[in-house]
């Protein structure tokens, strides 16, 4: 199975759904997504970054900068906007699993005239 | 310094890329973290620091794509060059000298032959058909390349835009086949003004 390929279009419900946990920076949000989907999720990590900037120019993820071991460190946070944007795209991905497990479930087909 | 020497060479590379991305020192602090933080990591679990790097760097991305994936995110309008970009930017500069100099071509070829076409026809003709020769097989070409320049530039490109622009290269150097065809074809010196739609017209009345 491609996963890479299935992941597509996903990243950003992936990265809504990390943050919804409480803030953290880049680096973390991408180690949680590769841990909790047990690596299967192999995202080029540089690329979650602009996902990360659009989400916060959509106004679904507010950011602070703050200084750790000597280096700027960027956390982001859910807005309230992005709360309700998380809770509408899990519905869609519910809805969307939903009907490929009925299609793909095996179920025999009716007999046709 | 942090003793991540392939660390900061990528962040270097990655700060000339994105030197035009509007907040691009942020961006790159924000990538140094990363890069920092994760090389710390697996060193502390006893890999080497050369080989950490290396590791981070290959999970991270080439400095290229990243640049390029941050200018295809939409920056509000404003348009964010990269290396690539400036790269065709240069392409463009290229072709723009290429159809400047083409039209002097013929401006002068035309006008030598206005002065004494028996002296100077020959020559004009043949100046005329190499600059259209060369046309289709740079100036066409280049001037696609800065178009898909501007399209990378803007972030707009999608597989469609590249199709349509194929199409258009295949179809522009179609008319000019034909238009040098008939070109060919009305002969050497009937062409007063060195035009190949003039060449056409000619051609079409000698039938």
């Amino acid at each position: 199975m491609k996963v890479q390929q299935a992941l597509k279009g996903h990243v950003d419900l992936l990265v809504l759904g990390v943050l919804e946990g409480g803030p953290a920076h880049g680096y973390a949000v991408i180690e949680a997504i590769k841990e909790r989907s047990r690596s299967e999720f192999e995202l080029l990590e540089g690329t979650v970054y602009p996902v990360l900037h659009r989400l916060q120019r959509a106004g679904l993820l507010d950011s602070e900068w703050s200084e750790v071991s000597g280096r700027r460190r960027r956390t982001y946070r859910l807005t309230p906007a992005g709360r309700g944007a998380l809770g509408e795209q899990r519905t869609a991905w519910s809805r969307f699993r939903a009907a490929v497990d009925q299609v793909i479930g095996g179920t025999p087909l009716p007999s046709t005239p | 310094m942090t003793g991540h020497e392939l660390v900061e060479e990528y962040l270097a590379a990655l700060r000339q890329q994105l030197v035009w991305q509007p907040h691009g020192d942020d961006v790159v602090a924000e990538v140094a973290d990363h890069l920092h933080t994760a090389t710390d990591r697996l060193v502390a679990t006893g890999s080497d620091s050369l080989e950490a790097q290396r590791r981070v760097l290959h999970s991270f991305g080439d400095a290229e794509v990243i640049a390029i994936a941050f200018a295809r995110t939409p920056q509000g309008g404003v348009a964010v060059p990269t290396a690539a970009t400036r790269n065709l930017g240069q392409v463009g500069i290229a072709a723009a000298l290429w159809w400047l100099a083409w039209g002097a071509m013929i401006f002068l070829a035309s006008a030598a032959m206005m002065v004494d076409e028996y002296r100077f026809g020959d020559l004009a003709d043949t100046v005329m058909w190499s600059g259209f020769l060369f046309t289709l097989v740079a100036g066409a070409p280049l001037t696609h390349a800065l178009f898909a320049g501007l399209l990378i530039r803007a972030g707009t490109g999608t597989r469609n835009t590249w199709v349509l622009l194929v199409m258009a290269l295949a179809a522009v150097t179609a008319v000019f086949g034909i238009l040098g065809w008939a070109r060919g074809a009305c002969g050497a010196g009937q062409a007063r003004t060195g035009g190949c739609v003039t060449c056409i017209i000619l051609a079409s009345r000698s039938d």
